[in-house]
């Protein structure tokens, strides 16, 4: 029973931090700057988190990452939502980086992954559709087998960090009807591809994402990656934990910051702090706060079949606390947390995409209900 | 970082389990299952603090040179959670947890001879003299009154919410004896024996029908000088510190998961249009909730224990256990009410609700218990300092506020 980090944990740890400081973490200015870059975000700090092996944290070591484990994963990216990070680490790093690797894909899509790990090439993942709301089996997107080729058809839909990506995993259905969770592909698709429209978008945190829509796509059938439903299912799995730690970050920061403001906020004559209604919001979201780390820690200490139905239920636990929170730290901040010139708003609107990575807190509910 | 047990941790968590396959009788499981309010009837805890004290596992909380076990606080969590999830009796904490360890704190060898003995064998019942008609949650303002002549106290006054005073041989209580300075140094810690003709009790019925608590009113009552613990004026330090040794460790958790996991298995029970309970899933999605709730809690719980087991004082999450046990106490025991549907309506007074003497229940044993429990369960965001007042501690003592 020890809840300590390792020493290398500690490293990594503060080597997160590091690279948060030193890229301008909380520098609102710089932010809105790597928003307006072509991507959504600083190609900089992205080379940056290249050398550092930061995005292929999850990657195993045979395909060039750096293979860490879930607490690794918990560790990096609560750090970078301490930081309001714009990077896509979630969406390239841990999504897109996890639907490649694996042994299978290791001959034909090794060096794919390693420009990805190496900041080269920014791949994401096309799987929500429309129609499907939350659902992970609903894909209408099909792929037919033509010769040597595949036609893919369809629409997706916010595509995170679709807006600049070079290539993309595109979920499609060989077979059966949406919601079977059979018959589900994987494969990759070039940005540039013919008849594949992209439409990019802003998100609520300034993040670009994208449309997309295919209408016979060609593609060699060789892009057909490896796995399907239970490739995504096991990749949503640690998503929802990175998300969930990504949010306990700006958890941190939002609730830091607004204590420091009703400490400081002098109203009729004191303290904001000073009134008992204002103590005993800080204490709920206090709370929250700490509650959401405990439910961090079990998912990233859950092992093997657990995992899933842990971090299912810790997104859905953090996703509804993080909302409380950050709609705490807007309310007691009064007018300024209104404002776009304070990290509050942006901590909001943060948690607003991440909640909704990999379904909305009452599917997250429902698959950690199902997974018990 | 690891959440698990140690080899020689399991092992004594199977020796806890064999001890208690072996030696807790069904009568008693019954007896604490078919108990809707906070503590168990004398009856059923005295025969359990028994069979715990023939093994040496009775005073977990108290140093071993006081007749404590000397487990580790993982020891304590790992007994305490196997206890519960085998529906051993919850004791009486007043004298095991609460007035024990001051007196083995502050107590003079002769206080210490004379009184934590007869708490192990259950030789004497203790009850907790603080809140009064005009000091609940402003504890501080409290009156009652001991002036000092010769070798006794005198004590006027009237303590209130009294757990078990019908039962008690002795109280401990604050009372002012000096009124001329700030509030919390005029208090003194008193032992008062309970059984003298300036005590009275008055019963106070709760909701569900269950007597619990009590008034009890001290006229010209009498305490010997010798009985205080501590100095005179003392007492305010040793109630605080009665408070924080309650909460050192916490292991609310296990039991309320176990009770999640019966109400989950309940579901399937019962009937619902056609289909059952489990299959409804706005119940599914409350269920689901309270167990994340309880999850994070048992995982708090367990930070805290990682601190303890590693020599540290555990950090400021102390103090939110309380605040959200006792919610989700109530939250549980809620749904539980719901489960049963009109079922769920049913209040009978009779106690015991358990053995060959309880009324008879509509629709089942769990459903009779439901009501009761829920209207007792209100008290837990009240009592042991209500959930406004753990708000205002932690907005102070942790928030800096």
């Amino acid at each position: 029973m020890n809840f300590d980090l390792d020493e290398d944990q500690q490293l990594l740890k503060a080597a997160a931090e590091r690279f948060v400081a030193d890229s301008g973490g909380g520098d609102l200015l710089l932010r809105r700057a790597a928003r307006m870059e072509p991507g959504g975000f600083s190609a900089t700090n992205w080379a940056r988190l290249a050398e550092s092996g930061v995005l292929g944290l999850a990657v195993s070591a045979e395909n060039g990452g750096l293979g860490q484990g879930t607490v690794e994963i918990a560790i990096v990216m609560e750090a970078l939502g301490r930081g309001l990070a714009p990077e896509p680490v979630l969406d390239v790093g841990i999504i897109a980086a996890g639907l490649i690797d694996s042994p299978e894909n290791a001959a034909q899509h090794k060096s794919l992954l390693q420009d990805l790990i190496r900041g080269n090439t920014l791949v994401s993942i096309g799987h929500s559709e429309r129609e499907a709301r939350h659902s992970l089996s609903w894909v209408g997107t099909s792929a037919r087998p033509d010769g040597e080729t595949l036609r893919l058809d369809g629409c997706k839909i916010a595509v995170m960090a679709g807006g600049g990506a070079q290539h993309f995993v595109v979920s499609a259905r060989l077979s059966g009807a949406p919601g079977d969770a059979d018959g589900i592909g994987l494969f990759l698709v070039p940005a540039e591809a013919t008849g594949l429209e992209r439409h990019p978008y802003r998100l609520a945190d300034g993040s670009l994402a994208a449309e997309l829509t295919l209408r016979d796509v060609k593609i060699p059938a060789g892009s057909q990656l490896a796995g399907g439903f239970s490739t995504l299912k096991t990749v949503a799995a640690t998503a929802r934990l990175a998300a969930a730690a990504e949010m306990l970050g700006v958890m941190g920061l939002l609730f830091d910051n607004t204590l420091n403001y009703v400490k400081t906020r002098q109203q009729f004559g004191q303290p904001l702090g000073n009134f008992q209604v204002i103590q005993h919001r800080m204490t709920d979201a206090y709370v929250q706060l700490e509650q959401s780390r405990s439910h961090v820690m079990r998912a990233a200490l859950a092992e093997g079949a657990a995992f899933a139905g842990a971090a299912a239920g810790a997104k859905a636990f953090v996703a509804e606390a993080a909302l409380g929170l950050a709609h705490t730290a807007v309310q007691m901040h009064g007018g300024m947390g209104i404002a776009d010139e304070l990290a509050i708003g942006h901590g909001l609107k943060r948690i607003r995409v991440l909640a909704l990575c990999f379904g909305d807190s009452a599917s997250a509910l429902d698959d950690y209900r199902c997974a018990a | 970082m690891d959440m698990s047990f140690s080899p020689a941790d399991l092992a004594f968590r199977d020796e806890v389990r064999r001890f208690l396959a072996d030696e807790l009788p069904q009568r008693l499981r019954d007896g604490m299952n078919g108990t809707p309010s906070v503590f168990v009837e004398p009856e059923i805890g005295l025969e359990w603090q028994r069979i715990l004290h023939a093994r040496g596992w009775l005073a977990t909380s108290w140093p071993v040179e006081a007749g404590g076990t000397g487990w580790s606080p993982v020891q304590r969590y790992i007994f305490e959670k196997e206890c519960a999830l085998a529906d051993a009796p919850a004791l009486s904490v007043l004298g095991l947890k609460l007035v024990g360890p001051v007196i083995a704190r502050y107590g003079t060898p002769a206080q210490k001879a004379r009184f934590l003995e007869r708490i192990l064998t259950g030789d004497d019942l203790w009850c907790q003299g603080y809140s009064e008609p005009g000091a609940g949650s402003d504890l501080a303002n409290l009156k009652t009154r001991a002036v000092r002549q010769g070798d006794r106290y005198i004590i006027n006054g009237s303590k209130i919410w009294t757990t078990h005073a019908h039962y008690a041989d002795w109280m401990f209580c604050l009372a002012r004896t000096d009124p001329d300075v700030k509030p919390q140094a005029g208090i003194s810690f008193l032992l008062v024996p309970m059984k003298q003709k300036g005590i009275t009790i008055r019963p106070i019925i709760g909701m569900a029908g269950d007597h619990e608590v009590n008034q009890v009113f001290l006229d010209d009552a009498e305490a010997l000088v010798a009985d205080r613990i501590g100095e005179e004026g003392q007492g305010w330090t040793i109630a605080k510190f009665l408070l924080e040794n309650e909460r050192g460790g916490s292991c609310a958790a296990p039991k309320l998961l176990a009770d999640l996991q019966k109400l989950a298995r309940l579901a399937a029970s019962q009937p619902m249009a056609g289909s059952t309970l489990a299959d409804d899933d706005a119940h599914g999605r409350r269920l689901a909730r309270l167990r994340l709730e309880a999850e994070a809690l048992e995982t708090t719980e367990l930070r805290i224990l990682s601190d303890l087991a590693q020599g540290r004082s555990p950090g400021p999450q102390t103090s939110l256990v309380k605040l959200v046990a006792s919610s989700l106490r109530q939250a549980v025991d809620e749904l539980a009410v719901d489960s049963f549907g009109l079922d769920g309506l049913q209040l009978a007074t009779e106690r015991p609700l358990y053995g060959n003497e309880s009324p008879e229940p509509i629709g089942s044993k769990p459903a009779q218990l439901a009501m009761p429990t829920y209207l007792n369960s209100r008290a837990w965001t009240i009592f042991g300092g209500s959930n406004e007042v753990q708000k205002n501690i932690i907005a102070k003592t942790v928030l800096g506020l």
